[in-house]
C-alpha cells in the first residue's frame, strides 16, 4: 500500500514536472556598414558616365565597422549595370574598382589592399583587425559604339557586404 | 593651444580625431607620433603612435580618440612629429569639446553658487584730505599773518604788506578770470537758446480756408458744337494754307 501510493505520487509528480524551458539569445553585428559619400557619374562625352573625379564626377565610399577581429570578410562589387535609367541605344561596357581609402589603424589594417582577393568587378578584403575601414569605389559606364546616352537619370548600385568567415 | 581652442574658459575637450596620408615606400619605416602635451610639458594628455613599417603609403588613417572631459587648461602644445623615411600630407586634427556657462559661477545668475556682487565701498577720506590742500594751507596762512602782531620792524611790515598785496591782487584777478569765463559761457548759452529759438519760428504765415464746395456753374444744353457758319470763308482759308505749306516741303 504504501509502494503504490509512493508510486502514484511519483506519477504524479512526474506530471508536475514536465516543462518546456525557452532559451533565447540574440546576437549583435559586429560588421557594421554604411555610406559614407554617395557616387556621382560625371559625363565627360555622349557616351561615357563615370566617376572619375577629373571627369567631374565623385567616387562612392562605404565604411565598414568590425568590433571583432578576424571574423569577418569585408566583400564590395562595383556596379555592372544600372539600377535607374532610360531606355539604353547600346549594350555598356563596365569598369569598376575598389580600394582602401582610409584606415583607424596603421598597424593591424595597413594590408588590407595588398591581401584582398579580386574577381570580376568584386573585391575581398579579409578583417583582420577592429575598426574603421572606408573603401572607394571607382565606375565607368561606355555606350557601345559610342553612341549618346539618352537625356535622363542614370542610377547604379555598390554591392557593399560582411560576409562572416 | 590657446590659439586653436575658442574663447570661453569653461571649454571641456572630450575627443579628438585625427586623419592624415602618409607618403612612403612600402619597404621604408615610418612611424607619426601625434598628441597634445599636459599644461605643464609633465606628460601627454593624449598619445598616438601610427606605425606604419613595411605598409604601403597613400592610405589615409582616420582615427577618433576618446577622452575624458577635460579642462582646456590642462591642455598644452599639440605636436605631430615623424621618425624614418616618409612625409605626411592633409593632416587635419579636430578637437571636439562642450562649454560649461557656469564654470565661473559669477558668469551667470542662473549658475549655482552665484553670489550677488556687493558694490566696493570708497573710503572717502582717501580721495580729500583737507590738511593736505595747498590752498586750505594758504589761507590759513593769510589768516594767521593778518592776525600778526604790529610790533614788527616797519621796514619788515611794509614788505609783507606789498607781499600781501601782491597775493591779493593775483588772488582778485584769478577770481576775475573765473568770473568772466563764466559770464562768456552763459553769454553764448543764451546765444546758442535765441538761435535755436529763431529757427523754430514758422516762416510760413498759417491761413485758414473757409470750407465749402464749389460746384460747376456752366451747362452745355444738347451737347452738339456745330461749326459757325458766319467764318466758314475763315475755316475754309486755314485749311487750305495749311495744305500749302505741307506741300510745300514736297517741292
Amino acid at each position: 500500500m504504501f509502494k503504490s501510493l509512493i508510486i502514484i505520487l511519483a506519477s504524479i509528480s512526474t506530471f508536475a514536472l514536465a516543462e518546456n524551458t525557452s532559451i533565447n539569445g540574440s546576437v549583435q553585428s559586429r560588421c557594421i556598414i554604411s555610406t559614407d559619400t554617395e557616387g556621382t557619374y560625371g559625363n565627360p562625352n555622349a557616351y561615357t558616365l563615370t566617376t572619375a573625379v577629373s571627369d567631374g564626377g565623385v567616387l562612392a565610399v562605404t565604411r565598414f565597422d568590425v568590433t571583432l577581429a578576424d571574423a569577418y570578410y569585408a566583400q564590395i562589387t562595383a556596379p555592372n549595370s544600372f539600377s535607374t535609367s532610360p531606355s539604353l541605344p547600346d549594350t555598356v561596357t563596365w569598369t569598376g574598382d575598389t580600394v582602401v581609402k582610409a584606415i583607424s589603424d596603421s598597424t593591424g589594417m595597413a594590408d588590407y589592399e595588398t591581401n584582398k582577393v579580386e574577381f570580376d568587378y568584386t573585391d575581398k578584403y579579409d578583417m583582420t583587425a577592429t575598426g574603421s575601414t572606408w573603401f572607394k569605389t571607382t565606375s565607368a559606364a561606355t555606350m557601345g559604339g559610342s553612341k549618346a546616352y539618352a537625356g535622363g537619370s542614370y542610377t547604379s548600385l555598390v554591392l557593399a557586404e560582411c560576409i562572416a568567415q | 593651444m590657446g590659439s586653436v581652442l575658442p574663447d570661453p574658459s569653461g571649454l571641456q575637450i572630450n575627443g579628438v580625431y585625427y586623419t592624415y596620408t602618409p607618403q612612403k615606400a612600402t619597404a621604408d619605416d615610418f612611424e607619426v607620433s601625434l598628441g597634445n602635451w599636459n599644461a605643464d610639458k609633465s606628460g601627454y594628455v593624449w598619445n598616438e603612435v601610427d606605425n606604419w613599417d613595411g605598409s604601403p603609403g597613400g592610405v589615409s588613417i582616420i582615427k577618433n580618440i576618446p577622452l575624458p572631459y577635460t579642462h582646456r587648461s590642462q591642455f598644452g602644445d599639440g605636436f605631430l612629429s615623424t621618425t624614418g623615411v616618409g612625409t605626411v600630407e592633409d593632416a587635419n586634427i579636430i578637437y571636439s569639446y562642450k562649454v560649461d556657462p557656469c564654470y565661473n559661477s559669477q558668469s551667470d545668475p542662473s549658475c549655482p553658487g552665484f553670489v550677488a556682487p556687493v558694490p566696493e565701498l570708497v573710503d572717502i577720506s582717501t580721495l580729500y584730505d583737507a590738511t593736505e590742500d595747498s590752498e586750505m594751507e594758504e589761507m590759513d596762512t593769510d589768516r594767521y599773518d593778518d592776525e600778526e602782531p604790529e610790533d614788527e620792524d616797519s621796514e619788515t611790515e611794509e614788505e609783507k604788506e606789498k607781499e600781501d598785496r601782491k597775493k591779493r591782487l593775483e588772488r582778485a584777478m584769478s577770481i576775475g578770470d573765473n568770473s568772466a569765463m563764466f559770464a562768456q559761457g552763459l553769454a553764448q548759452t543764451q546765444m546758442l537758446q535765441q538761435m535755436n529759438a529763431a529757427v523754430n519760428v514758422s516762416t510760413y504765415l498759417s491761413k485758414t480756408i473757409q470750407g465749402g464746395v464749389y460746384t460747376e456753374t456752366v451747362q452745355l444744353d444738347g451737347g452738339n458744337l456745330p461749326d459757325n457758319r458766319g467764318a466758314r470763308r475763315m475755316n475754309w482759308a486755314t485749311q487750305k494754307l495749311h495744305e500749302e505749306m505741307i506741300g510745300m516741303q514736297y517741292k
